[in-house]
C-alpha cells in the first residue's frame, strides 16, 4: 500500500515536471480542475506517511509547476517560507496535530 | 447616552498596541485579498479563520471584520487599474474606474474610491452604532416562533434576490438545509443520515464548509477557465484628486452610503445589489448622466460609497438576530461559534465588551484603511501581479491545513475538499454557492426554533403570535414575487 501510494505520487511528480510547455490553453479546461483534484486526493494519502510538512512542500511544488510556473527560485522560497510559516504558527502556537506521518513519526 | 458610555468602554478596548496592530495587519490583509486576482473577500475571510483560533474572541472579529471592510476597497484597486474587479461588487466601480484608467488618471479613480470606501463604511458603522442597540433590545423579547419566521425570512429571501437565477439560488439554499439535516438532532438526540458512521453525528462543520464551498470551488472554477496570466498595472506616476473634488461628491457619497446600508440590511443582497442600485439612482439624479460609463467620478463614488456601506448593514441583523445576510457574514458565525459565541441580541448583554469593542473597530478600521489606502497605493497595484501560477497552490495548502484545524479531524479535510468539488460542479452549472452556506447557517436557526416555539406553545403559535405571523406573510410575499414576475414574463414572451 505505501508503496503503491508512493509510486503514483512520485509518477504523477516525473509527469508534471516533463511538462514544460505549461497549460495554457482557451476553452473549459476540465482536466486541469480533474488533474488539480488528483494531485490533492494522492497528496492527502500520501500525508499519512510522510507527514503533512514534506507533501505540503511537494504539492506545492508540483502545482505550480503543473500550472507552468518558471521561477524555481521564488517557488522554493514561497513553499518553504509557507511550510515554516504553518509549522511555527499551527504547530507550535495552535498546538494542531499535523500528521507528522508514520514513515517519520519514531524521528520526532 | 447609554450608547455613547457604552461606545466609550468600547474604544477603551480597541485603543492599543495589540488591538490597533490587528486592525493595521486585518486592513492590510484585506486589502491584499481583494487587489489579488483570484481571491474574494468571502474567500478571504474563510481561510483566516483557521488563524484566529488562539486569539481572544473580541480580537479575532475584529481582524476578520477589518479584512472584510478594506477588501472592499482592495477589489476595486484591480477594477479601477487592470479592468478585473477583484470582488463581485467593485463591478461597478470598474464601469467608471477603469474608463479613467484608460484616459489616463487612475489616481483619480483610486483616490475617489478610497474616499468614498471610507466615507461608506464610517456612515454604515455609525448606522449599525445607532440601531443595533435598540434592535437588540426588542430582538432579547424575541419568542422562537419569531426567530423561526425570521430565519424561514431570510432563506425565502436569499431565493428572491437570486435575480433571474432565483430557481437556483433557492435549490442551493435547499441544499444547504439537506445538508445541515445531517448529524445528530439538535433537540431529540435522534440520529439523522449518519448510516452509523461516527464520523457524520457531529454533522458537517460549517468551516470547512466555507472553505471548500468559497476557497476551493472558486479556485477550480478559475483552473478551469485555463488563464493564469494577468495584465499588469501601471504603478507609476499618478495624478490624485484635489480636497475640492472630493467636496464636490459629497452628496454623492452621504447618499450612496445610506442607500447601502439599508440594502446591506436585507439578508441576501449586500454588496453588489447595493453598488447597482445606488449606481443606477446616482446617474438618473446626476446633472451630466452621459459621463456614465466613460469615467465619471460621480459613479465611482456611487459604487464605492454603497459597497463599503453595505458592511454596516449587513452587520445589523448579524449582530442583533443572529441570521446572516450575506456570504461573508455567515463566515463570521462560522468564526464567533468556534470561539462558543452564538449571534444574537443575547451577546449584547453577555460579552458587551465584544460587541462594543468590535463596533468600536469599526471605525478605526475605517479610517486605518483611509491612511493604508493612500499611503500604500503603490505597493497595493503591485499586488494585483502576483502570480496565479503561485497563489493557487498557497491556497490549496491554506485551505487543507485551515480545515483540518477546526477539529482536528481529517474527516473534515476530505469534507472540505467535497465541498470544493460540489461548489465547483454547481457553479459550472451557474448556481449561486452562497445560498448554500445560509441554508446550513439559517436552517440550524430555523429547526431548534421551530422545535421549541413547538414545544412552549404548541402548532399554532407561528400564526397567533403577530409578530411572527407578519415574518411569515413578507416571507411568502418575498418567495412569490419572482414567481409572478417569471410567470408574467413568460406570458408576455409567449404572446
Amino acid at each position: 500500500m505505501d508503496i503503491c501510494l508512493s509510486s503514483t505520487f512520485f509518477l504523477l511528480l516525473v509527469k508534471t515536471l516533463r511538462n514544460k510547455e505549461g497549460v495554457e490553453h482557451a476553452g473549459p479546461r476540465v482536466d486541469i480542475v480533474l488533474t488539480f483534484i488528483g494531485f490533492l486526493v494522492v497528496y492527502l494519502l500520501v500525508m499519512n506517511y510522510v507527514g503533512y510538512f514534506l507533501s505540503t512542500f511537494v504539492f506545492m511544488i508540483t502545482g505550480m509547476i503543473y500550472l507552468g510556473y518558471k521561477n524555481i527560485k521564488v517557488m522554493l522560497i514561497t513553499s518553504a517560507t509557507w511550510i515554516v510559516f504553518s509549522y511555527i504558527i499551527f504547530y507550535k502556537i495552535l498546538f494542531v496535530p499535523l500528521p507528522l506521518g508514520k514513515w517519520f513519526e519514531r524521528l520526532f | 447616552m447609554e450608547l455613547l458610555s457604552n461606545l466609550g468602554d468600547g474604544l477603551s478596548y480597541v485603543i492599543g498596541v495589540v488591538p490597533i496592530l490587528t486592525i493595521i495587519l486585518g486592513v492590510t490583509m484585506g486589502i491584499i485579498a481583494g487587489a489579488t486576482p483570484g481571491l474574494s473577500p468571502s474567500m478571504g475571510v474563510a481561510l483566516l479563520v483557521p488563524f484566529t483560533y488562539a486569539m481572544t474572541p473580541t480580537l479575532a472579529l475584529i481582524l476578520l471584520v477589518a479584512i472584510y471592510i478594506a477588501a472592499n476597497y482592495g477589489g476595486s484597486i484591480t477594477a479601477v487599474t487592470i479592468n478585473a474587479p477583484g470582488t463581485p461588487s467593485s463591478v461597478v466601480t470598474s464601469f467608471d474606474g477603469y474608463p479613467l484608467t484608460k484616459k489616463g488618471k487612475p489616481g483619480m479613480a483610486l483616490g475617489v474610491s478610497l474616499v468614498a470606501s471610507t466615507i461608506g463604511g464610517i456612515v454604515g458603522t455609525l448606522i449599525l452604532i445607532f440601531f443595533s442597540g435598540p434592535l437588540a433590545r426588542v430582538a432579547l423579547k424575541f419568542h422562537p416562533a419569531e426567530y423561526f419566521a425570521l430565519a424561514i425570512f431570510g432563506l425565502t429571501t436569499v431565493a428572491s434576490l437570486g435575480g433571474k437565477n432565483w430557481i437556483k439560488a433557492f435549490i442551493a439554499a435547499m441544499f444547504g438545509l439537506l445538508i445541515n439535516t445531517i448529524g445528530i438532532d439538535p433537540i431529540s438526540g435522534v440520529s439523522r443520515f449518519t448510516f452509523g458512521l461516527s464520523f457524520l453525528y457531529d454533522g458537517f462543520a460549517l468551516i470547512p464548509a466555507l472553505i471548500g464551498l468559497f476557497a476551493l470551488s472558486e479556485i477550480f472554477k478559475q483552473l478551469e477557465n485555463g488563464k493564469f496570466d494577468s495584465k499588469a498595472a501601471d504603478s507609476g506616476k499618478q495624478e490624485w484628486p484635489t480636497f475640492l473634488e472630493y467636496w464636490k461628491l459629497k452628496l454623492t457619497i452621504l447618499r450612496s452610503s445610506v442607500i447601502g446600508t439599508i440594502i446591506g440590511i436585507f439578508p441576501g443582497a449586500g454588496a453588489t445589489i447595493a453598488a447597482f442600485i445606488s449606481y443606477d439612482l446616482t446617474q438618473k439624479m446626476s446633472k451630466s448622466p452621459e459621463e456614465f460609463g466613460k469615467g465619471s467620478m460621480e459613479g465611482v463614488a456611487a459604487a464605492e460609497g454603497a459597497n463599503s456601506s453595505s458592511v454596516g448593514g449587513a452587520l445589523i441583523p448579524l449582530l442583533t438576530l443572529g441570521i446572516p445576510g450575506s456570504a461573508s457574514t455567515a463566515v463570521l458565525i462560522g468564526a464567533l461559534m468556534i470561539h462558543d459565541l452564538t449571534p444574537g441580541p443575547q451577546l449584547f448583554i453577555s460579552s458587551p465588551d465584544i460587541i462594543y469593542g468590535l463596533l468600536a473597530s469599526l471605525l478605526l478600521a475605517n479610517i486605518i484603511l483611509l491612511a493604508l489606502g493612500f499611503f500604500g497605493s503603490r505597493l497595493w497595484i503591485k499586488v494585483t501581479t502576483i502570480p496565479k501560477r503561485i497563489l493557487f497552490p498557497i491556497i490549496f495548502a491554506v485551505s487543507i491545513i485551515g480545515s483540518f484545524a477546526v477539529r482536528n479531524s481529517f474527516f473534515d479535510v476530505i469534507a472540505c475538499l467535497g465541498f470544493g468539488v460540489f461548489g465547483w460542479i454547481l457553479r459550472r452549472y451557474n448556481y449561486p454557492v452562497a445560498p448554500i452556506v445560509l441554508g446550513m447557517v439559517l436552517g440550524n436557526i430555523a429547526e431548534t426554533n421551530f422545535i421549541r416555539a413547538v414545544m412552549m406553545g404548541g402548532w399554532t403559535v407561528f400564526f397567533t403570535r403577530p409578530a411572527s405571523l407578519i415574518m411569515l406573510l413578507v416571507a411568502l410575499a418575498s418567495f412569490s414575487v419572482p414567481l409572478i414576475q417569471a410567470r408574467k414574463e413568460k406570458r408576455r414572451t409567449t404572446k
